[in-house]
């Protein structure tokens, strides 16, 4: 094989290289949004407990996300629906309206989950969720919310994919914002 | 022609490399700021960051001649409220302490504006997580009048090691903000 071609290819595999591999692992811990925070504050909403955020069966993402040639696992738990429910607690810890021993439980479904780390220029993620509040058997809360998020992301998986992982945080901080920004969940929340 | 393979190699590597800002956080481990104590001040306080600080990105050096970049004020904001959660009975964020209706609103007694300052580096000539890092947490207190009650500053210090990282290559920096929030706790507190 000519020597040039020899050379074409080793500059095409590194450049791939820089292309994909980045490095993965663990989610980034969540960190309450304490716009969220002051709004639960400011609700008049009664503590409440969380309860399971379950994974809709076969879902992609769900249990992790590839971004480029890594994956991305939640650090908590065994899903990123338990991932979701740790960021709430904490959401309603830091409001001090966690109560492990509540009557009022909040849980859900996670219904899609999904970070694309690919773009050279910007990336963006999707997360959509069921959240239910109950009393005892008494439903007080049933709505499906969702976000997506973009954010300027770059040629080089050293840089994209820790900046990915970085906004998945952020996508969490925002999927909660849509929950206790809607006045029905706020409600819900009342005695 | 090797010389011309050499030029095309490295100019690639530069293409990919130069100017690399590798992303990191400085978010501390929540469960690590506690005081430790049933109790608090009784007072109500607030707290302002401007949103220019919270959307600030600052670049500070990493290992291999490389960079990383992070957020100080939003990463270090959700602890900030909780160290002060810990040591005094009622946390306000205040939006615009120049709003005087916002001010009487909120009720709060006293009002902290923090300003974050950080280093980081490492010795490694071939990995880029800063295995060093530290944050000072300086700031002021003024009354409800304005009036300047006391300025503070304490500064955190955070290691790690590469073989420490396992993915998490904001270690140090986690570890510098779980230190600088335990010296506020107690800055503040007494």
């Amino acid at each position: 094989m000519p020597k040039v071609f020899r050379f074409a290819g080793f500059a095409a595999v590194f450049v791939a290289s820089m292309l994909m591999i980045g490095c993965a692992g663990p989610a980034p811990n969540y960190a309450p949004s304490i716009d969220n925070v002051e709004m639960l504050k400011k609700s008049g909403g009664g503590a409440a407990k969380i309860g399971v955020i379950s994974v809709k069966a076969d879902l992609v993402g769900g249990k992790a996300m590839a971004m480029r040639a890594n994956t991305m696992v939640s650090p908590v738990g065994e899903s990123f629906g338990d991932y979701i429910a740790a960021a709430l607690r904490q959401d309603l810890e830091l409001a001090k309206m966690f109560n492990a021993q509540s009557g009022l439980e909040i849980s859900g479904v996670l219904l899609r989950n999904n970070i694309d780390a690919g773009g050279f220029s910007t990336n963006a993620g999707q997360i959509e969720a069921r959240f239910i509040v109950k009393r005892g058997d008494q439903v007080r809360f049933d709505k499906v919310k969702r976000v997506d998020h973009q954010w300027d992301s770059s040629f080089a998986a050293a840089v994209a994919i820790p900046l990915a992982m970085n906004n998945y945080p952020v996508m969490v901080q925002k999927l909660i914002s849509t929950l206790v920004s809607d006045p029905d969940f706020v409600q819900s929340l009342r005695n | 022609m090797k010389q011309i393979y050499k030029l095309v190699l490295a100019a690639l590597a530069c293409v990919v490399l130069i100017g690399c800002a590798h992303p990191i956080n400085m978010k501390p481990d929540l469960d690590r700021v506690n005081a430790f104590s049933a109790k608090r001040i009784n007072k109500q306080v607030g707290y302002h960051m401007s949103e220019a600080n919270l959307a600030l990105e600052v670049i500070t050096p990493g290992g291999g001649g490389d960079k990383v970049r992070y957020f100080p004020y939003l990463d270090m904001e959700p602890g900030f409220y909780k160290a002060l959660s810990e040591v005094f009975s009622n946390v306000s964020k205040i939006k615009n302490p120049k709003d005087a209706e916002e001010m009487r609103k909120s009720g709060v007694a006293i009002l902290i504006v923090p300003e974050i300052s950080t280093t980081s580096s490492s010795p490694s000539l071939f990995t880029w997580p800063p295995t060093q890092f530290t944050i000072t947490l300086a700031g002021t207190i003024t009354d409800a009048t304005g009036q300047l009650v006391r300025k503070f500053s304490v500064t955190g210090e955070g290691k790690a090691e590469f073989d420490e990282f396992r993915g998490n290559f904001s270690l140090s920096a986690t570890r510098a903000s779980n230190d600088v929030f335990a010296k506020l706790m107690k800055e503040l507190g007494e």
